[in-house]
């Protein structure tokens, strides 16, 4: 693989790796919203192309290895979301409500927490996936949000507390 | 140069493949000049007793009929298994040999007065495959690629790499068996296009649809019947001239293990003969008493055409797994563009026939279809070395992977079907104030409850700083590999400090375990 090409590759998953909660599937596949089928496929098929860790993984640092993975497997759910018409039709709905990960609002739902506010835990979501990614800026701004939004909320606190300490 | 092999562990034959400097695959031949060898093992001594070494192969296989006890074939079928396992009880009624419960719940087989643990007897093949690439190149072998079907689940694959480490091969990656079926057969080479794979082996049949375009190569869904393969053509053959045994000459062999065997043995022969003749011949002499008191030569020929009516109820069933492949991914069978045979029993005519009718078209003329696999798994070799380029293999896993917290919360982590390699994170919470230990469970399984999957391991993270109930905050990850295989990771949210995971209970062997085999 050209020296050129790998450093595109590597560009494109440092960035992807840092909005990855942030951007919709089509955005990730760089696809418009009335793509059809073959379409998604053709743009999944080339980012696995490149992205694979077979084609793209090897000698690389393990850290950078994780985010690899991580964006590859993003993209490949993308694809599963996009490529199969009744998924899809469910994710549309999910991202009109401002969710970019199929299944997360209904997933978050069955956790543990205290906000009964609909755009707080919003902003919670999105605050505890930026804390998943170690994106501790992204979520303090969120769940800071959050807590205006219900000021008596524990689990915001506790997230906002873990936020703070990984920020410093 | 690095030496690196491609391996088809089967249930019931195995096969070894290896490629030239451009990349070529090629078959290497055992000692006996066979391209596959039986993925049978005799014990002549009780493991570890240092007594004679255990036969594997051809050699094996005959000394079923006199020492059937000691004699272990189609271990696969137990390999990463739990004893209590619905098809491993319905197995254990079946077998000559006899199954036990390890003291984790898993199966093990019991020969000589010693307990023997499946992977340790899949290593034993192993290394007869490991011994017959290193007689061809002369040279140490380095690395191996193994295949595994697609339906394995985490304990299963797992249980096959303790296997190989056992055997002292290092694993370079566990592929599954339609994948490298597609790639054996020229696919990633070819048009774009989709295949389906069908692959009828001793013990099962898994049937594949893979699409393949552009040097991408993804199996886009896998059904199968795991109690569909060449042993129910083989019992379908006995049973009927059991029955005229008993009903022409009133001899009862269902008790004469022996003279069962011996007649086994031939059925099988007869059965491989009639995939090129038209007819075959059984001779058995001094087969069983009569009434008279006199022994029966026992001599039945056998017509293809026969043949194909008796096994009529088999190969019924091999019409369901195919549709529902392509119905998986919204096809009839008859969408699909080609298809490739794979597995030994796919050289008899009916079996063809019936492929064909049901996908409307004839398959893909394949010279060796037991060498598939791993002349395809060899070619992964190439394409890890770079010495094929643009080839592109998406496999996915084949359970979903799930996380209980101490809260009794059980979510689904990583779904089935997820391309591979996948990761995922999930956080859980402390739930007492200055709790300084949390434990949680991970499961493999589709059900929405952890009771009905079946748990892979229970962790614990210690030493954790105490603070209020809720603000110790762990994330776990969860990475499949591309063998499919799950790791597990911990670290403190905040911190960021990776924190020592510590499995409490685990199926398979330990790692202790497997270091004291090798
Ligand atoms: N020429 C032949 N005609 C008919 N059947 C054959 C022929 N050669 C082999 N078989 C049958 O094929 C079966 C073994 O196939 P194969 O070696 O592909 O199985 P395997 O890969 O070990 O099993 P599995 O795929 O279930 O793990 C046996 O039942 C054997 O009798
Ligand atoms: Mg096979």
């Amino acid at each position: 693989m050209s020296q050129d090409r790998k450093a595109a590759i590597e560009d494109f998953v440092q960035r992807a790796h840092k909005v990855l909660d942030q951007v919709s599937y089509y955005r990730l596949l760089s696809i418009p919203a009335t793509a059809t089928e073959a379409q998604v496929r053709a743009a999944y098929y080339k980012l696995a192309a490149s992205l694979h860790p077979d084609v793209h993984g090897i000698g690389v640092d393990p850290a950078y290895r994780k985010k690899l993975t991580a964006v590859f497997s993003r993209v490949a759910e993308a694809y599963k979301v996009l490529a199969d018409s009744t998924l899809r039709a469910r994710y549309d709905r999910e991202l009109a409500e401002g969710s970019v990960r199929i299944g997360m609002g209904a997933d978050i739902k069955k956790k543990k927490h205290d906000i009964s506010d609909a755009s707080a835990l919003r902003f919670y979501k999105l605050g505890k996936a930026a804390l998943g990614d170690g994106d501790y800026k992204s979520a303090l701004m969120n769940l800071r949000f959050a807590l205006q939004k219900e000021p008596e909320s524990k689990s915001i606190k506790a997230a906002l507390d873990a936020a703070e300490k990984g920020n410093a | 140069m690095k030496r690196s092999i491609g391996i088809d562990l089967g249930t019931t034959n195995s096969c070894v493949a290896t490629i030239d400097e451009s990349g070529k695959p090629s078959i290497i031949a055992n000692k006996l000049g066979e391209s596959t060898t039986p993925s049978t093992v005799s014990l002549r001594s009780a493991p570890g007793s240092n007594g004679e070494p255990p036969l594997v192969g051809a050699p094996a296989m005959r000394r079923a009929t006199t020492n059937p006890a000691e004699t272990l074939y189609g271990v696969k079928r137990l390999i990463g298994r739990r004893y209590d396992d619905r098809s491993v009880q319905a197995l254990a009624a079946t077998l000559p040999y006899k199954l036990v419960s390890a003291a984790n719940g898993d199966a093990w087989v019991e020969v000589l007065g010693a307990q023997l643990s499946p992977p340790e007897v899949s290593s034993m093949v192993l290394r007869e495959l490991h011994e017959i690439a290193a007689a061809h190149f002369d040279d140490t072998v380095h690395e191996a690629i193994i295949t595994v079907p697609a339906h394995f689940d985490n304990a299963e694959r797992r249980a096959t790499a303790d296997a190989a480490e056992i055997a002292g091969l290092k694993v370079r990656r566990l592929l599954n068996e339609p994948t490298a079926a597609a790639l054996g057969y020229g696919a990633h080479r070819g048009k774009d296009q989709r295949l389906a794979i069908c692959d009828l082996g001793g013990g099962t049949f898994d049937v594949s649809i893979v699409n393949v375009e552009g040097g991408i190569v993804e199996v886009i869904s896998s059904q199968g019947d795991l109690f569909l393969g060449g042993d129910d053509v083989d019992r379908a053959i006995m049973q009927k001239l059991l029955g005229e045994l008993r009903s022409d000459h009133g001899i009862d062999l269902s008790e004469e293990p022996t003279a069962l065997q011996r007649l086994k043995t031939q059925v099988v022969q007869a059965k491989h003969t009639l995939s090129e003749a038209r007819s075959a011949s059984l001779e058995l002499l001094h087969l069983g008493e009569l009434s008279s008191g006199k022994f029966l030569d026992y001599r039945r020929t056998i017509e293809r055409a026969e043949l194909n009516d008796w096994v009529g109820p088999v190969l019924a069933r091999l019409d369901a797994p195919c549709k529902e492949a392509a119905a998986r991914c919204g096809l009839s069978p008859k969408d699909v563009d080609a298809i490739v045979l794979v597995g030994g029993m796919t050289r008899m005519p009916a079996i063809q026939s019936r492929i064909a009718s049901i996908f409307g078209r004839p398959a893909l003329k394949v010279v060796n279809p037991d060498e598939i696999v791993s002349i395809g798994a060899a070619t992964q070799c190439a394409i890890l070395d770079g010495l094929i380029e643009d080839v592109v293999l998406l496999d996915v896993t084949s359970q979903a992977l799930g996380l209980l917290s101490e809260d009794g919360n059980y979510q689904q982590v990583i779904p089935c079907n997820a391309t591979i390699p996948t990761r995922e994170h999930r956080i859980i919470a402390t739930s007492k104030d200055d709790q300084r230990e949390l434990f949680f469970e991970v499961y493999e399984g589709g059900a929405a409850v952890p009771a009905a999957n079946r748990q892979l391991g229970r962790f614990v993270c210690r030493d954790l700083p105490s603070a209020p109930a809720g603000e110790v905050m762990l994330l776990v990850e969860f990475t499949v590999d591309v063998d499919g295989i799950l790791h597990v990771a911990t670290s403190e949210l905040g911190s960021g400090e990776q924190r020592e995971l510590r499995l409490m209970a685990t199926a398979g062997l330990t790692r202790a375990e497997i270091r004291r085999l090798r």
